[in-house]
């Protein structure tokens, strides 16, 4: 993972604290620094609209708004909309995931993952991002 | 027919005077008569609680919570079972891994210098601290087994109940399912029902879509 800025700011969304706690560990045995917590997308909302992440990991079954609610809302934003979003949650059924495609996740993980996939996973998130903003770029 | 001693009284009469009489056919007539005022009493009262029976069920009805925890509950005890597992198969892959650093640290103890053997008895009781808490386990997975045959009783009273008022249980379930709010693990065989089993499917689906 090369080509992957580890000084980028990552929020962790999820209402469990031992999935957030075993996301931050995972995260920083890959080399990243700097993380924020929400324990639910209503919470993580105001916090993604000051435009300090880069990426958000996010867990999709929360009490008051969801994951997947949460990434329509990043991607129905003109200034946030470009930002990686990797769902990892325990819902599968295909049509969540057609959902999640549809809506513009760059990522998508079923619980229980491993470290591997994590990181497998991240790199395909950044390839996404990383086309997006050279796009943007050249557009710009 | 009301049950009044105005009612009984010449029949309770009638039936003595044939029993002093002698008279068995008379007396087995009176008895007879009053028997089935009885039956017809007993059958009255069932018909009323059986109104009213249906009076409550008619509330149900009306009281989509009702509803809908009786179709969370259908499988209630399912997802109970699936939690009794996950935990229980955690707590032994944690207990596995405490024992292995546990065995590691003593066999390291002996070959360490004097000074640094506290530093490695402070590690050994955090690792029996660590195996200690996964007593956790026993206490909630006994919660759980005394709950499960509790709830599966309430769960087939209410699904009865439920079917009484005329509901057809599986209509609900599909009702009650939102996926968009998102459902949690697929624990139950319904819930399996088109769902991915591993991360490999989730990619297959995903590139299909270009992601």
């Amino acid at each position: 993972m090369s080509d992957i800025n580890r000084d980028i700011n990552i929020l962790v969304v999820d209402d469990f604290s031992t999935m957030r706690r075993i996301v931050k560990n995972l995260l920083k045995e890959l080399g990243f620094k700097n993380f924020d917590e929400a324990d639910d997308g209503a919470t993580a909302w105001p916090m993604v609209q000051t435009g300090k992440y880069q990426l958000i990991v996010s867990d999709w079954n929360m009490p008051k708004m969801t994951g997947i609610e949460l990434l329509k809302k990043v991607r129905a934003d003109e200034k946030l909309k470009d930002t990686a979003f990797l769902l990892i949650t325990a819902e599968a059924k295909k049509s969540q995931i057609l959902e999640a495609a549809q809506a513009g996740v760059d990522g998508y993980i079923v619980k229980p993952f491993t470290a591997a996939t994590l990181a497998e996973k991240l790199k395909k998130v950044f390839e996404r991002y990383n086309a997006r903003m050279a796009k943007k770029k050249q557009a710009g | 027919m009301k049950l009044t001693m105005d009612v009984l009284k010449p029949r309770v009469e009638a039936l003595c005077e044939a029993m002093q009489a002698g008279d068995m056919e008379r007396f087995e007539e009176h008895l007879d008569w009053l028997t089935v005022l009885r039956e017809v009493q007993v059958a009255e009262q069932l018909r009323s609680l059986q109104e009213m029976l249906s009076v409550n069920i008619e509330t149900l009805e009306k009281d989509n919570g009702v509803l809908s925890a009786t179709s969370e509950l259908s499988d209630a005890s399912e997802r109970l079972r699936y939690v009794l597992e996950s935990t229980e198969q955690a707590a032994s892959k944690t207990l596995d891994l405490a024992e292995s650093i546990g065995e590691g640290l003593s066999a390291l103890r002996d070959r360490v210098a004097e000074e640094d053997r506290e530093q490695v008895d402070h590690l050994l009781g955090e690792v029996q601290a660590l195996i200690m808490t996964q007593e956790y386990q026993d206490l909630t997975g006994q919660v759980l087994k005394k709950l499960i045959p509790a709830l599966e009783a309430l769960q087939q009273l209410l699904e009865k109940m439920v079917a009484a008022a005329g509901h057809n249980l599986e209509e609900l379930r599909s009702r009650q399912g939102d996926l968009h709010k998102g459902v949690g693990p697929n624990v139950t065989q319904a819930s399996k029902a088109d769902s991915v089993s591993n991360q490999d499917e989730v990619d297959d689906l995903l590139d299909s879509l270009g992601i």
